[in-house]
């Protein structure tokens, strides 16, 4: 059964705005007319989470502490400090557990009631981990919901789900993959995605050639 | 109490659609109410009690509906409540 999920297949082309982006348009005119908001401001927030406040501030994370013993330790001990000596805190972050992956233990975040995220490291959440059959499914048939990110994990190896709450947030700090040894704090950093740091993928090693 | 924004061991919600590539805001109207929403937060006239409070009294079928769909959130059959 082959279908073609090209995203652009969906795509509505319509003519006027939708109902929902009008309804927005006329909530930003009526609270710009009463001084309520200035639009720069809007646009300054638009642009720090398109561009600042995303899984590459996380991914320095992960890359520090696989490259720092002692800074590691400190990440395990006391995330909020150890994530704010590189500049990163804040909003929906305030309160972060990092929970280590090794050959043993594989941990995953969700978020069963609505879409807690770890905004500071990892930025907005995408739609999936917001939607429904990750929500439900993660708490009860973990390995399931790993295999259909294309990871298979061996029996062997405990799962660790960890629903987040209002305050609490979690940042998984997956393994180091074999074969980066030689590799300097930036490039680990740019091996690691968002998706092993919410738990649904490993970090891999980059092709041979393409390190050092 | 529970709701359907308690989903945790929930069955029958099909397949998790991830996509590659997701953009921050899929369309522009999404990022203008998120900074709407940050900008005015400042002004400290709700707190996240409120906003909880508020977002559990949506209809629970529109917040189900908005879960399920994939992208359902460029779609206005997620907005905001209706009859």
């Amino acid at each position: 059964m082959s279908h073609d999920h090209s995203p652009t297949q969906d795509h509505d082309h319509q003519a006027v705005p939708s109902d929902l982006a009008l309804r927005v348009k006329a909530l930003e005119s009526l609270l710009v007319e009463k001084g309520l908001i200035d639009r720069p401001a809007l646009d300054a927030l638009i642009d720090a989470y398109e561009h600042q406040i995303g899984p590459r501030n996380g991914a320095r994370v992960v890359a520090r502490a696989w490259a720092d013993s002692a800074y590691k330790q400190r990440l395990l001990s006391n995330a909020d400090a150890a994530i704010a000596e590189l500049g990163y805190g804040g909003l929906q972050g305030e309160h972060m557990v990092v929970v280590e992956n090794t050959s043993k233990v594989h941990n995953l975040v969700v978020c069963t009631l609505c879409s807690c995220y770890p905004w500071p490291v990892l930025g907005l959440p995408p739609v999936w981990y917001k939607s429904a059959p990750y929500r439900s499914r993660a708490v009860i048939d973990p390995r399931g919901v790993l295999r259909e990110f294309g990871l298979e994990l061996p029996d062997g190896v405990e799962v660790r789900v960890w629903d987040s709450t209002a305050e609490l947030r979690y940042l998984v700090l997956p393994e180091r993959p074999a074969g980066t040894g030689e590799l300097r704090e930036e490039q680990l950093a740019a091996l690691v995605t968002r998706d092993a740091m919410v738990g649904v993928a490993k970090v891999t090693a980059p092709q041979k050639g393409i390190a050092a | 109490m529970n709701g359907v924004h308690d989903m945790g061991g929930m069955q029958g919600m099909g397949p998790i659609q991830a996509e590659a590539n997701e953009p921050v805001f899929h369309e522009p109207w999404e990022g203008r109410m998120f900074a709407l929403r940050r900008a005015m937060g400042a002004w400290g006239k709700w707190n996240i009690d409120v906003t909880r409070h508020e977002g559990s009294s949506c209809r629970p079928l529109n917040i189900c509906e908005s879960a399920i769909t994939k992208g359902s959130s460029r779609r206005s059959s997620a907005g905001p409540d209706r009859p």
